[in-house]
C-alpha cells in the first residue's frame, strides 16, 4: 500500500522540558500473587536521564521491568496496578508518582502493545477524537487534528471505518495516531512491531521514521526487534533484572553481543556476525547488511571466487517410507464474507520434515494450517494426514496425529495449576491415567516446568505460559506439530528456548511445520520454506533457494535475513550467496579469504 | 449482520436525530399497548413496515427479524386460544379446553404486538450509527461514563465473540467436546472454553482502563463533542407530526373508544 504522510509541524506539539524524563533510583515491586508471600520486585534502582528529543530504544527479556517502566511514567502505576514505588520518576518536570494519568497525558502519550485492547471507538475517526474532546478543545480544531493525525500515520481515507476491521498494522498505526493527535512532546511505546508481518512492521517503522525526524518530539519505543532498534534509536538501554544493564549508542550497545544473549536480549544478525568473524579486530561494530558489505568487501580478493563453494539448492529427499505426513491437495476455501483464503492450493510434506512456511498476513498461512487438524474442512480438495483422509474425522480425534500450537496461549490456558493444564490434552485422548500422568510429568520435565506445576498458568510470564502449552501438545506426542508463529512475544531466550525444543523433536522424527514471520528462524531451523500468498504455494524450495531469491521475495512482502542480503551485496565480489546463518557466513569466509582464526587482521573500514 | 445492525442507507430515518426517533418508538410503542383492536395493530404494523422501507432499509433485513421472531409468533398463535378462554363464538373443545374465534384473534393480536414492538426497536437499530445513539441517550440525561461504557460493551461484542470462537478452536485442538452428558455436565464441559474467555476479558478490561486514563479520562474537566448530534427543523416537524398523531389517536381511543374491542 502507498503510505501519504503529512509534514510534522513542529510548533504544533506542546512546550518540552529540556529532560524530557528524569529517572533517579527507581524502584518498583507489585503485590505478590497470593497473599503471605513477599512482593514481587521489578524495578531495582533504575536512574536514566531522556534529553528532549532523543529517539531512545528500551530492551530487554520479558520480566526485564521494561512495561512496568511505561506504566509508571504513564502514571498508571500504582495507581492502577497496585504495588509501591520509591525513588523518582519525572516526566516534563511533573513527578510521575504523584499526577494522575489523564494529567499526564498531555504530556507524554502511551501506546499500549495489544491494539484490539486500547481502540474502543466504533470509527477510526472518533476513535482520534476522543482524546481531544477530553480535552475540551473546540470541535473545529478537533477535526482539523483528526485529519492531521490519521494523515500523518497514513490512514487517511479509512475514517469511517470500524477501528477492529483493520490489519493489524493499521490498528497499530491508528494507536499512534490517537495519541499523535493530542500532541505530547514524549511519545511512549510498548513493542510497536509485536506481532505483525514484515509489510506492516515497514508501515509502523516508516512512522516512527517521521516521528523521529520531529524537532523537539522525545520517541521512547519499548521493543525486541534489534533489526528495527539498530537501524532507527539514537540510544539504546538494555534493563535486566530491574536495573539499567547497558546503556550507549547502539553500536556501542549492539557491540556486546555475548553480553546482551546473557541478558536474554537479541541483538541484529550482522552485529553477531561482526563479533563472531575469526580473529576480526573490528574497529567500527557493524548493524546493517549495508555498512558490513563495504567493511567487508575490500578484503575479499578476486582470486576467492574459485573457493566460493556451490551452495545447494535442491530439497533434501525424503528417504522415509512412511506416507506423506501431511498430502494437501488441490484444496480450496472460501470465508463466510467472500474472502477467498485457500486456491486451489496443493502441498505435499513428507514424514519428517522440518517445514516454515511465511508469507503475508491474509495470505492464508494459519488457513492452511487449521485445515492440518480439521478446524476448517476444504470446499473442494481434499487433506490427508499420515495417508489417511481427514475428511470424516473429528478434530478431537485427528488431535492424536497432529499437534496444533495457536498463536495466543491464552486462547488455551484455563487450569488452576500447569500440572493440569499440561495434562488437559493427553487425558482427553483415552490413554490410561497412569500414562497420561507419565507423559505429563516428563512433559513439564523437558520443558523445564516442574517448578511451576502448582502454579496457576495464567499468573505466568508470557514466555512461560508460551512453554506450558507447547508441554500440553508434547504430552500427546502427536507425530505431526503445526505451530502458528509460536515466537510471537517471545524474548530472545525463550525463543531459543522454544526452537531448540522443536529441533530436538524433528531429530526424533516428528514432522514439524512452524508459520512464522522470521525469516532468521526460518533459515536457521527449516529444511524447506514455502511462501503462501493469495491462497496458493507462491514459493517452495529448501531455505537456499527461496532466501536466496531476494527479487522473488519481495513480490511476496518479504525480504530476506540481514545475513542474506549481506552474501548478496558480497556475491560480485565472489563471495558464494546465498548464506543464511551466522555460522554458515562465517565459515564461509574462512574459505574465501583464506585466513586462519590465529592470524589476527583488521578489517579495513570504509567511511560509515 | 450480527452484531452492527445499522444500514449505512441515506433514507429519511437515517437521516433524524437519535431523539426524535427514540420519541417515535416510546409513542409506538404505547400505541400497541393501549389499543386493542386487532385491525389498528395490523395497521400499526403495517405502518412500521412502511417506515423501514421508504428508509431504504432492504427487505432482506426486515426478513431477518422475522425469522428471529417466527418461533415466538408461532407459539403465541398456536397456544394463546387454548388459555385466553375468551367468551366467543365456539370453534371445538379438547378436554377442558374450549377454543372460541375471539382467542384466536386475541392470539393474532398478541403475537401481533410482539412483532410490531420487536420491529420498532429495529426502526432504531437500522436506522441509527451506534455512536449517534449512545449520544443521543447522554443528550437525553445519560451520564456520560453510562454511556461510554455501552458503547463499549457494544463495540466489544464482536472482539470476545472471536475469542471465544478462537478458544473453542484451541481447546477442541486438544480434544476437547461438549456433547457428553446433562445441562450440568455440558456445563461443566464448557469450563476450559469459558474460564480462558473470562480470563480474557478481565486482561482486556485492564488495559481499556489504562488505555481510557491515558486518553484523559477521569481528568474531571468537561468534554466537548466533535460531531454532536443536531435537532433540525425535520426532527422538528416530524416530533409534532408525532404528538399530533399520538394525542389524536389517544383522544380516539380513550374519548371515543376507538380500536378499544379486540374485533
Amino acid at each position: 500500500m502507498i503510505v501519504t504522510r503529512a509534514s510534522f509541524p513542529s510548533q504544533l506539539l506542546f512546550p518540552s522540558a529540556p529532560m524530557s524524563v528524569h529517572l533517579d533510583d527507581l524502584r518498583f515491586s507489585y503485590p505478590p500473587v497470593t497473599a503471605g508471600q513477599p512482593p514481587v520486585e521489578v524495578l531495582r534502582g533504575v536512574s536514566l536521564d531522556v534529553p528532549a528529543g532523543q529517539a531512545l530504544a528500551i530492551m530487554g527479556s520479558t520480566g526485564s521491568g521494561k512495561t512496568t517502566l511505561a506504566l509508571i511514567l504513564a502514571g498508571l502505576a500504582p495507581a492502577m496496578t497496585g504495588g509501591t514505588l520509591a525513588g523518582r520518576a519525572q516526566v516534563n518536570d511533573l513527578d510521575a508518582a504523584a499526577t494522575s494519568a489523564a494529567v499526564l497525558s498531555a504530556s507524554l502519550g502511551l501506546v499500549f502493545q495489544e491494539p484490539e485492547r486500547q481502540l474502543f471507538n466504533m470509527t477510526v475517526a472518533e476513535e482520534v477524537a476522543f482524546g481531544l474532546e477530553g480535552m475540551a478543545l473546540p470541535p473545529q480544531e478537533i477535526g482539523e487534528r483528526v485529519a492531521w493525525a490519521l494523515a500523518q500515520v497514513g490512514l487517511t481515507g479509512l475514517e469511517e471505518r470500524s477501528p477492529w476491521q483493520l490489519s493489524g498494522g493499521q490498528q497499530k498505526r491508528l494507536a499512534i495516531a490517537t495519541l499523535l493527535a493530542i500532541r505530547p512532546p514524549i511519545l511512549l511505546l510498548d513493542e510497536p512491531m509485536a506481532g505483525l508481518d514484515p509489510a506492516a512492521r515497514r508501515e509502523v517503522a516508516a512512522v516512527l521514521d517521521d516521528l523521529r525526524q520531529t524537532a523537539g518530539a522525545t520517541v521512547i519505543v519499548l521493543e525486541k526487534d534489534a533489526e528495527f532498534v539498530a537501524r532507527w534509536a539514537e540510544r539504546v538501554v538494555v534493563l535486566a533484572g530491574g536495573k539499567v544493564a547497558l546503556d550507549g549508542l547502539p553500536a556501542d550497545v549492539f557491540g556486546q553481543v555475548d553480553r546482551l544473549r546473557e541478558l536474554g536480549v537479541a541483538a541484529p544478525q550482522i552485529a553477531e556476525l561482526a563479533a563472531r568473524l575469526p580473529g576480526a579486530v573490528v574497529s567500527h561494530p557493524l548493524l546493517t547488511a549495508r555498512q558490513a558489505a563495504a567493511a567487508l568487501a575490500p578484503t575479499l580478493s578476486p582470486e576467492s571466487v574459485s573457493l566460493a563453494q556451490a551452495v545447494s539448492l535442491s530439497l533434501p529427499l525424503s528417504a522415509s517410507p512412511a506416507p506423506p505426513a501431511v498430502e494437501v491437495r488441490a484444496v480450496t476455501f472460501r470465508y463466510e464474507d467472500g474472502t477467498l483464503a485457500l486456491d486451489n492450493l496443493s502441498l505435499l510434506v513428507p514424514d519428517g520434515q522440518f517445514l516454515a512456511v511465511v508469507g503475508r498476513n491474509g495470505g492464508g498461512k494459519s488457513t492452511l494450517a487449521r485445515h492440518l487438524n480439521g478446524l476448517l474442512r476444504p470446499q473442494a480438495g481434499e487433506v490427508a494426514i499420515q495417508g489417511k483422509a481427514a475428511a470424516g474425522r473429528r478434530v478431537g480425534e485427528l488431535a492424536r496425529e497432529v499437534g496444533y500450537v495457536f498463536q495466543n496461549p491464552d486462547h488455551q490456558i484455563f487450569a488452576t495449576s500447569v500440572r493440569d493444564e499440561v495434562a488437559y490434552g493427553v487425558r482427553n485422548l483415552g490413554v490410561t491415567e497412569a500414562l497420561a500422568s507419565q507423559r505429563t510429568e516428563d512433559a513439564l520435565t523437558v520443558f523445564g516446568l516442574t517448578a511451576v506445576a502448582q502454579t496457576p498458568p495464567a499468573v505466568l510470564g508470557y514466555g512461560l505460559r508460551r512453554l506450558v502449552t507447547l508441554a500440553s501438545v508434547w504430552a500427546m506426542q502427536p507425530p505431526i506439530w503445526v505451530l502458528d508463529e509460536p515466537t510471537t512475544g517471545l524474548d530472545a531466550h525463550y525463543t531459543a528456548t522454544l526452537m531448540e525444543r522443536l529441533r530436538s523433536l524433528h531429530a526424533a522424527g516428528q514432522t514439524i511445520l512452524f508459520i512464522t514471520h522470521d525469516l532468521r528462524l526460518a533459515a536457521e531451523f527449516a529444511q524447506r520454506v514455502v511462501v503462501i500468498d493469495r491462497g496458493q504455494v507462491a514459493l517452495d524450495g529448501s531455505p537456499a533457494a527461496v532466501l536466496g531469491d531476494q527479487t522473488a521475495l519481495r513480490t511476496f512482502g518479504l525480504r530476506p535475513p540481514p545475513i542474506t542480503r549481506l552474501s548478496a551485496l558480497l556475491a560480485p565480489h565472489g563471495f558464494p550467496h546465498p548464506t543464511l546463518t551466522v555460522d554458515e557466513f562465517t565459515a564461509a569466509w574462512r574459505d574465501a579469504t583464506g585466513k586462519d582464526d590465529r592470524q589476527d587482521y583488521t578489517i579495513p573500514i570504509t567511511g560509515h | 449482520m450480527l452484531f452492527d445492525l445499522y444500514v449505512p442507507a441515506d433514507g429519511w430515518l437515517q437521516r433524524l436525530d437519535p431523539r426524535t426517533k427514540i420519541a417515535l418508538v416510546l409513542c409506538g410503542a404505547a400505541l400497541f399497548v393501549v389499543m386493542n383492536h386487532l385491525l389498528v395493530l395490523l395497521s400499526l404494523l403495517a405502518l412500521i413496515h412502511a417506515m423501514l422501507l421508504t428508509s431504504r432499509v432492504p427487505p432482506r433485513q426486515i426478513a431477518w427479524v422475522w425469522r428471529q421472531l417466527l418461533r415466538v409468533v408461532v407459539i403465541i398463535v398456536l397456544i394463546w386460544p387454548f388459555f385466553a378462554r375468551l367468551p366467543g363464538p365456539e370453534i371445538f373443545s379438547l378436554g377442558p379446553f374450549t377454543v372460541t374465534w375471539t382467542s384466536v384473534w386475541a392470539g393474532l393480536a398478541t403475537a401481533t404486538r410482539v412483532v410490531g414492538m420487536s420491529l420498532l426497536f429495529f426502526v432504531i437499530l437500522f436506522t441509527t450509527r451506534q455512536n449517534e445513539l449512545v449520544r443521543g441517550l447522554v443528550r437525553l440525561g445519560l451520564p456520560f461514563e453510562w454511556g461510554l461504557t455501552l458503547s463499549m460493551a457494544l463495540r466489544f461484542i464482536p472482539t470476545f465473540s472471536r475469542t471465544a470462537e478462537q478458544i473453542r478452536d484451541a481447546q477442541a485442538a486438544r480434544g476437547w467436546q461438549v456433547d457428553r452428558g446433562d445441562i450440568r455436565g455440558r456445563l461443566r464441559g464448557m469450563t476450559p472454553v469459558l474460564v480462558a474467555l473470562v480470563i480474557d476479558v478481565l486482561r482486556t478490561g485492564d488495559t481499556l482502563g489504562m488505555a481510557l486514563a491515558v486518553r484523559g479520562v477521569g481528568s474531571g474537566r468537561p468534554r466537548t463533542v466533535w460531531r454532536d448530534i443536531t435537532f433540525s427543523r425535520r426532527d422538528w416537524a416530524v416530533l409534532v407530526l408525532i404528538a399530533l398523531i399520538f394525542a389524536a389517536l389517544i383522544y380516539l381511543r380513550f374519548g371515543q373508544g376507538f380500536g378499544a374491542e379486540l374485533i
